[in-house]
C-alpha cells in the first residue's frame, strides 16, 4: 500500500517520457482521483494552492521574462498565456483616410501594412473608441469625425519621392544608388508625425514623451520619383481578441520543466555515447577516482528530442521527465510594455474579470432576474 | 420518411432565395454588435424550482475563463457535475453547465465562490511575482 501510494505521488507530479510518446500527460483536478489508492483527497484548497505556487525569476531584459510558475495547473497557465497574447490593449492604426497613393502598393494592403506598425503609447491613458449604432451607419456618418483625445491618436504620413537633380535620368531597376538619386525612396515608420487631439499636446509635452512609433525602421513602401504618399491615421485602443495588431507580445509560451535522472550509473565508454547522443549536451562527464560517470548537467536544455532513450541500452536506463506542475514561461514583448509589466496586466486582467462576472451576478440577482 | 423530409425542407429553400439578395449587405462586425447588444452578459438557463443544477452562458468569454473557471469549481466536493463548452467559435458566447448537491445549496453560491477563487489566486500571484521580479532585480544590481 505504501508503495503504491508513492508511485502514485509519483507518476502524479512527473510526467515520464517514452519512445512513443507520453503515458502520464493528464493530470488529476478532482481531489478524489486517487483517494482509492492513497487512502486521502488531494490537497486541492485555495490555502494548499497559496502555499505551494511560487514564481521564480530565471531571466529578465528588456524584451523577455522567463520565469517558473509552480504549483499551478495547466487551466491557470493557459488562461495566464491566452490573455497576455489576446487581452491585454494596446493602441494601434485601426481607421485610415487615404487621400494620395501611387505607390505600387494598392490601398488596401497599404492601409493593412500600417495597421501592423507597432505604436509608442501608453494605452491606460485611453478609452475605447465606442462603435457607430445601426441608425449612424445608416445615416453614413463617417465615423473619423468623433475621435477625440481619449480615445485616439492621430497621425499623418505624407511622402513624395523626388529626383535629387532634376535633369538626371531615369533609373531603372536599382536599388543600390536610391538614397544618392532620390529623395524619400523609402517610406518608414519613422515618417509618421502626430497630430494632438483635444489636450493630447499638454499631455504629451516632450518630444520623448511624444507617441510615435516604436521602431523607425519599419519599411512601409517603396517609392520613386513622382510617387506619393498622403494619408491621415487613427489609432484605436483594441485587444489582441479582434486582431493580431493589438497584441502586445510577440510570443508567450510555456513548457514543463524536464527532469532527468539515471535509474543506474552509466560509466565509461557508455557515459561518453550518452554525452555524444544528446545534440544540446545536456549530459556531462564527472571523473570520480578515475571511473567517469554519466551525470546531467544542465535539464533545462532538453527539448525532448529523445535521442538519449532511443538506443536499447539506455532506454531503460535513462528516465526522461517532466514535473507537470513546474511551468517554464517565456513572455516576449512587442515593446508597448515592458515584459515584466505584461505579466502584472495580465494577472490584474484575470482578476479583474472574476470581479466583473461577480457583479454581474450580483446584479442579476438584485433585479430578480436570475431567480425568477 | 422520404415525404415527411421534403416538406421540412421546402420553408428552408424559400429562405435561401432571401439571403441571396441580402447577404452582400450584411456588415459582419456590425451583426457582432447587434448580437452583443440584443443578450444579456449572463444567462441562465435552468429547471424551474430546482436551484441545484443550471447552465450559465457567459457573453464575450472563451476557453481561457471557462477552463480555469471548470478546474476551480470542480474541486468543490459537493458539486456533482461542471463542464464548459464554446458552442462555436465565431459566437461570443461560453457555456457553463453546474450540479451540485442539496447540501451545497444552489449553484449560484458555487460559482460565485469559484470566481472568488480565481480572484485570489491571480492576488497571490500577483503579489509573488512582484516581490520575484524585486528580488531579482536586487540581485543584478549587486552583480
Amino acid at each position: 500500500m505504501e508503495s503504491k501510494a508513492k508511485f502514485v505521488e509519483d507518476r502524479k507530479k512527473r510526467a515520464v517520457v517514452k519512445t512513443h510518446g507520453i503515458d502520464n500527460a493528464a493530470t488529476f483536478e478532482h481531489p478524489a482521483s486517487f483517494q482509492a489508492t492513497t487512502g486521502r483527497p488531494d490537497k486541492t484548497s485555495l490555502k494548499d494552492f497559496i502555499d505551494e505556487c511560487d514564481i521564480e525569476i530565471l531571466s529578465l531584459n528588456d524584451e523577455e521574462i522567463v520565469f517558473d510558475l509552480v504549483g499551478a495547473e495547466p487551466p491557470l497557465a493557459n488562461a495566464l498565456r491566452r490573455i497576455l497574447i489576446a487581452e491585454i490593449p494596446t493602441m494601434a492604426i485601426e481607421k485610415v483616410n487615404m487621400w494620395q497613393n501611387t505607390s505600387i502598393i494598392p490601398d488596401e494592403n497599404l492601409a493593412h501594412r500600417i495597421g501592423l506598425v507597432p505604436i509608442k503609447a501608453d494605452p491606460r491613458e485611453f478609452e475605447e473608441h465606442t462603435a457607430l449604432t445601426q441608425a449612424e451607419v445608416e445615416e453614413g456618418v463617417d465615423d473619423t469625425t468623433r475621435y477625440t483625445g481619449d480615445d485616439c491618436l492621430k497621425f499623418k504620413l505624407h511622402v513624395r519621392c523626388t529626383k535629387k537633380d532634376p535633369n538626371a535620368p531615369m533609373v531603372i531597376n536599382n536599388t543600390f544608388d536610391e538614397e544618392r538619386l532620390y529623395n524619400n525612396p523609402n517610406v518608414y515608420a519613422s515618417h509618421l508625425t502626430w497630430e494632438p487631439l483635444g489636450n493630447q499636446r499638454t499631455k504629451y509635452p516632450t518630444p520623448e514623451s511624444e507617441p510615435k512609433a516604436l521602431y523607425p525602421d519599419i519599411l512601409i513602401a517603396k517609392l520613386r520619383p513622382g510617387q506619393e504618399i498622403e494619408m491621415e491615421l487613427f489609432c484605436e485602443k483594441g485587444t489582441g481578441k479582434t486582431h493580431a495588431k493589438w497584441s502586445p507580445v510577440s510570443t508567450a509560451y510555456y513548457r514543463l520543466v524536464p527532469d532527468i535522472r539515471f535509474k543506474r550509473e552509466i560509466v565509461g565508454e557508455d557515459a561518453k555515447e550518452l554525452k555524444r547522443l544528446c545534440p544540446v549536451g545536456v549530459f556531462d562527464i564527472e571523473d570520480i577516482g578515475g571511473i567517469k560517470k554519466a551525470v546531467v548537467g544542465d535539464a533545462r536544455k532538453c527539448t525532448t528530442c529523445r535521442e538519449c532513450i532511443r538506443p536499447a541500452k539506455f532506454a531503460d536506463v535513462v528516465d526522461l521527465g517532466k514535473w507537470k506542475d513546474r511551468f517554464e514561461f517565456h513572455v516576449e514583448t512587442v515593446g508597448h510594455y515592458r515584459p515584466e509589466e505584461l505579466v502584472v496586466e495580465a494577472l490584474k486582467k484575470l482578476k479583474e474579470k472574476t470581479v466583473h462576472w461577480l457583479e454581474v451576478i450580483q446584479q442579476e440577482s438584485a433585479s430578480g432576474a436570475e431567480e425568477k | 420518411m422520404s415525404t415527411k423530409k421534403q416538406a421540412a425542407a421546402a420553408p428552408v429553400n424559400d429562405q435561401d432565395v432571401d439571403m441571396e439578395s441580402q447577404g452582400e449587405q450584411t456588415n459582419n462586425q456590425q451583426d457582432m454588435r447587434d448580437f452583443q447588444m440584443s443578450r444579456p452578459q449572463l444567462q441562465v438557463q435552468r429547471q424551474e424550482g430546482d436551484n441545484t443544477s443550471a447552465t450559465y452562458s457567459f457573453l464575450n468569454e472563451d476557453h481561457t475563463l471557462g477552463n480555469l473557471l471548470r478546474n476551480v469549481i470542480i474541486k468543490n466536493k459537493q458539486v456533482e457535475f461542471c463542464a464548459y463548452s464554446v458552442p462555436h467559435p465565431s459566437e461570443p458566447v461560453m457555456n457553463l453547465r453546474l450540479q451540485v448537491h442539496e447540501s451545497a445549496g444552489d449553484t449560484k453560491r458555487v460559482l460565485k465562490h469559484g470566481l472568488k477563487r480565481i480572484g485570489k489566486m491571480s492576488d497571490v500571484l500577483l503579489e509573488k511575482f512582484e516581490n520575484a521580479v524585486q528580488k531579482f532585480k536586487e540581485s543584478q544590481m549587486s552583480d
